[in-house]
């Protein structure tokens, strides 16, 4: 097989797993560039790694960074196999008679590569791999310089058409596991939500999540219930993507990183900066080295946010240093000017809240700032979830006076709530009456449930409240 | 002749001086440098200050260095003055006890300019070589990397005695000395390998110390100088995030002791006075000459974290005899926080049993959190409670150690960025009065202190270099069963 060949192939195989990555998944490389960082600073490295131990987070360190293109961090993605075909060929070459029939054992390893590097989105093992990989080819190649080894195998491992069938199932393999491997698609669709988040691009968010995604997924779930309220649609639709407590609204229970990317991305919205902070630092400090760009950039903003210089310099100090932050430093160095001799604005008067749970932190966080409209409406969603209508009748009697005075076009959810509150104290409508279209429809749909047609009445007013309470 | 110009330029250049500016003007300028050594008193065996000059339009910086007999001249690359290391034990030596005139000079169109001069005051005394302290990030409840490191203050190299990274990641904390004596010293690990871990004079212990009788496993230290006794805090502790707040977390206790471990006996002593239901105690501290323990004592309040402001810890004392490890019963307030209004932590007093040095801020007892924390000094010999104006800032000042012959204080503070703790040293004359503080010295200071991402915690001093090694405390920690300890109630 003539060298050209071989060039085309290998580079045919580069372009289809470039390919397969760049499509697959160019959200959760930008992810995993998030998770990552890297620095040459001198003084950063002897407290960051412990050499040469950490030699491999730091060669990790320094290909993540790379991922902040999709593009560049698929080309890094393909090229690891790749390499190691290339490998295991000089390794053949060196080893066997005649290897230009085998070629195709090059190509071998290349789905178990992407396997891995589907397994390891921090890079650690796939460093690990390469170093061995390279070292054993080294030795190899020192090793027949003086001890010439020319290996005899069996005609029928030689077959032409090897070369060719070999090397394209392998691709076609690692396709296949790029498109249903371990890394699922699910990952890339979360991943693209926060990157959709991060540019608050809160449409988009509700386009691309369906309702069943939403009641089967608490991650998409979280991110539409977010994308409503920055839409202020929340107390329009709530109840169709699933909401079912104040803990639907903020993630608790889980520490990962996207779990906190999540809660930053919330907290930012709901302008409270100290959460934001917090998660940051947890996010942080669940990547490999301990830092990572995306807590980073988190940081900067949150400090510049809050007219913090010093601290927000910092951070942008350090990511003027890296490769692939310069646009966004420029940017936040403008802000950075902006409020420089700024005093900070951590003072906070009145009352300070405890973060506690989310039921607490919006009761305090409604009753401090009663003309946000979104802290109201989370609270007032949060009640109706928990079904507490007695109090959910007080707040909105507040709330009402600054952000619904017609109450006919207020939010549907209010509404609906309205109508059912209604059928125990009928004078609740006098306070706050209806639109007519909404109590007929409130009409229509009990007495489709007097009638026992639960399931039909339940199916055409999906999206109600009414159909969540029964 | 060529041969003496290339010896002459290789000695320049050990020395770090350069060759004679002449000033052809004077400014009433004062520049910006970091990190701020203007006017601070340094002991003679501090590492070389160097700084940078900063937020300068001027390039072509050059230093003036006055001395008794002595005119020096340096020149700043690109704003940094690093000085050479023979230089500057030159310098110190031969100004101990005495001032050295710093100018700093600028290069215009018409040659050069001194701005206002100021001074660095050489004490006579040294402090001790090695400062021993937890690198952590400032990241609240969970954590990742962290070590215990030692640095020698006398230049810039930085050690560490154990990284978690060497166990399995686990948290490690309080790291203490017997009498900042590198050959005795303890600390904990959390979670994995959990213990205190005793090293001293060659033997090591891993120790199981939570017992039935008290609250939680031993945690804030505190040794007695004879070595045979270590007071500690038991503490049952837990953590808030305050979404408007300018300190952003608080860690408080919900109940909290004093108790005393018996290192030979292995056992550990209280007395009600020291553990009641009815109080939170804390923070021990002996005193020199052994014969009393100092602590913090808040009434309990509950329920947690809802009244996490509302205690406020008094300073307290209590004798102790270290023949039978017995307590007096009668306690002395030497701040009553019922009537002061604020809360202490932290109370160390000076080798010498003069000075008592504790931490005061509006509430709690996480003071290194609090930017409202700041520094007061007692005078043991008359009661006079004074504020640490020279040391306190409007951020946080709070953990704090003396060295062995009373002279220097080291203390925590997050006085340049509101985040980040770094270690800045004081000399405290005979009267007690502190002197303007100077930050741990960096080769080159403003870039390692902008690039560093960890916060130094617990600064101590330590008399020398802890010989112990990572790989080793790793290998003990996995190797070795903790042993339970008992517990006695007198």
């Amino acid at each position: 097989m003539k060298d050209m060949k071989k060039l085309i192939i290998t580079l045919a195989a580069f372009l289809l797993i470039w390919g397969g990555w760049y499509i697959c998944f160019p959200y959760f490389m930008v992810w995993m560039e998030g998770s990552s960082f890297f620095t040459a600073l001198p003084d950063f490295l002897p407290v960051q790694y412990e050499l040469p131990g950490d030699l491999f987070n730091y060669m990790a360190s320094f290909l993540l960074k790379f991922f902040a293109y999709p593009a560049a961090g698929a080309a890094v993605q393909a090229a690891v196999p790749v390499f190691v075909a290339i490998c295991v060929w000089m390794v053949v070459k060196r080893l066997f008679k005649d290897s230009d029939g085998l070629f195709w054992m090059s190509f071998l390893a290349v789905p178990a590569v992407v396997y891995l590097q589907l397994t390891d989105i921090t890079l650690v093992k796939v460093c690990v791999m390469l170093t061995i990989v390279t070292a054993v080819t080294l030795a190899v190649l020192v090793f027949t310089c003086f001890a010439r080894i020319s290996v005899k195998l069996p005609k029928f491992l030689k077959f032409k058409w090897l070369n060719y069938a070999v090397p394209a199932l392998s691709v076609v393999l690692s396709i296949y596991l790029l498109h249903a491997g371990p890394l699922t698609r699910q990952h890339e669709a979360i991943a693209r939500l926060a990157y959709m988040g991060e540019h608050e691009d809160w449409d988009g968010i509700l386009k691309s999540v369906s309702r069943q995604d939403a009641l089967s997924n608490g991650f998409m779930r979280r991110y539409v219930l977010l994308a409503l309220s920055e839409t202020d649609r929340l107390p329009d639709y709530a109840f169709r993507y699933g909401l079912s407590g104040a803990d639907d609204f903020v993630i608790r229970q889980q520490d990962g990183p996207l779990a906190m990317k999540f809660n930053i991305l919330f907290y930012r919205a709901l302008g409270l900066q100290n959460p934001v902070i917090y998660y940051a630092y947890q996010q942080s400090l669940q990547s490999s080295p301990g830092l990572s760009f995306d807590a980073m950039r988190t940081l900067a903003d949150a400090y510049i946010g809050l007219k913090d210089h010093d601290l927000a310099a910092r951070y942008v100090d350090i990511l003027d240093r890296s490769s692939f932050n310069r646009k966004w430093v420029r940017d936040r160095k403008e802000k950075l000017e902006a409020i420089r001799g700024a005093e900070p604005e951590y003072q906070m008067t009145g009352c300070r809240f405890i973060f506690k749970d989310f039921y607490n932190d919006i009761t305090a966080l409604v009753a401090r700032y009663p003309e946000n409209k979104k802290y109201a409406d989370y609270f007032l969603c949060a009640l109706l979830a928990d079904k507490n209508a007695g109090m959910f009748i007080n707040v909105f009697s507040q709330a009402a006076v600054r952000h619904y005075q017609d109450t006919r076009t207020m939010p549907a959810l209010y509404q609906e709530a309205m109508c059912l509150i209604a059928t125990r104290e009928p004078q609740v409508l006098d306070r706050f009456p209806v639109n007519e279209t909404v109590w007929k429809r409130f009409t229509d749909f009990t007495e489709m449930m007097s009638k026992g047609q639960t399931g039909q009445a339940k199916r055409k007013y999906a999206d109600t409240y009414w159909a969540y309470v029964y | 002749m060529r041969r003496l110009m290339m010896f002459g330029a290789l000695l320049l250049m050990f020395c770090g001086c350069s060759s004679k500016v002449n000033i052809t003007g004077k400014s009433d300028a004062s520049p910006v440098i970091f990190p701020d050594y203007k006017d601070v008193t340094v002991p003679v065996n501090v590492a070389p200050l160097n700084f940078e000059v900063i937020d300068s339009l001027e390039r072509d910086w050059a230093l003036m260095i006055e001395t008794a007999g002595d005119v020096r001249y340096m020149r700043a690359d690109n704003g940094l003055f690093a000085f050479g290391r023979g230089l500057w034990k030159t310098l110190l030596q031969e100004n101990k006890g005495k001032t050295m005139t710093f100018t700093l000079c600028f290069r215009g169109e018409d040659g050069w300019t001194a701005c206002v001069p100021y001074e660095i005051h050489v004490a006579p005394e040294e402090m001790d070589p090695y400062l021993a302290y937890r690198l952590i990030p400032p990241g609240y409840s969970l954590w990742k990397e962290m070590g215990i490191y030692q640095r020698d203050l006398t230049s810039f190299r930085e050690t560490a005695i154990y990284r978690n990274t060497q166990g399995r990641g686990n948290c490690v904390n309080c790291h203490s000395f017997r009498d900042r004596d590198p050959e005795a010293m303890l600390m904990h690990m959390r979670s994995e390998f959990g213990g205190t871990y005793v090293f001293r004079d060659g033997t090591r212990e891993k120790l199981d110390t939570k017992t039935d009788e008290t609250i939680s496993a031993l945690v804030y230290p505190y040794w007695h100088t004879s070595g045979r006794y270590v007071a500690f805090s038991v503490n049952r502790t837990n953590q808030t995030l305050l979404v408007h707040d300018p300190n952003r977390i608080e860690v408080f206790d919900e109940a909290s002791d004093v108790v005393v471990y018996d290192v030979e006996r292995h056992e550990i002593v209280t007395a009600d006075v020291l553990s009641s239901d009815e109080a939170f105690e804390t923070f021990p501290t002996f005193s020199p000459d052994g014969k009393s323990l100092y602590f913090c004592s808040s009434a309990a309040v509950g329920p947690m974290p809802e009244k996490f402001r509302e205690a406020k810890y008094s300073l307290c004392r209590v004798d102790f005899n270290p023949e039978d490890c017995s307590f007096g019963t009668e306690v002395d307030t030497l701040y009553n926080a019922r009537t002061g209004g604020r809360s202490v932590s932290f109370p160390r007093i000076s080798p010498d049993g003069r000075f008592l040095v504790y931490a005061l801020s509006d509430y709690g007892n996480f003071s290194i959190w609090h930017k409202d924390s700041d520094l007061y000094s007692i005078d043991l010999a008359t009661g006079e409670t004074s504020f640490m104006d020279a040391l306190n800032s409007n951020d946080v000042e709070s953990y704090h150690s003396w060295s062995g012959n009373s002279r220097w204080l080291v203390f925590s503070t997050r006085r340049d960025d509101g985040l980040y703790t770094k270690p800045y040293f004081s000399y405290i004359d005979g009267d007690g009065n502190a002197h303007k503080p100077f930050l741990l010295p960096q080769r080159d200071p403003r870039k390692y202190y902008e690039s560093q991402m960890y916060s130094y915690n617990i600064p101590e001093f330590v008399s020398g270099k802890v010989a112990l090694k990572g790989s080793d405390i790793a290998a003990f920690a996995r190797s070795d069963e903790a042993h339970k300890i008992g517990f006695e109630r007198k």
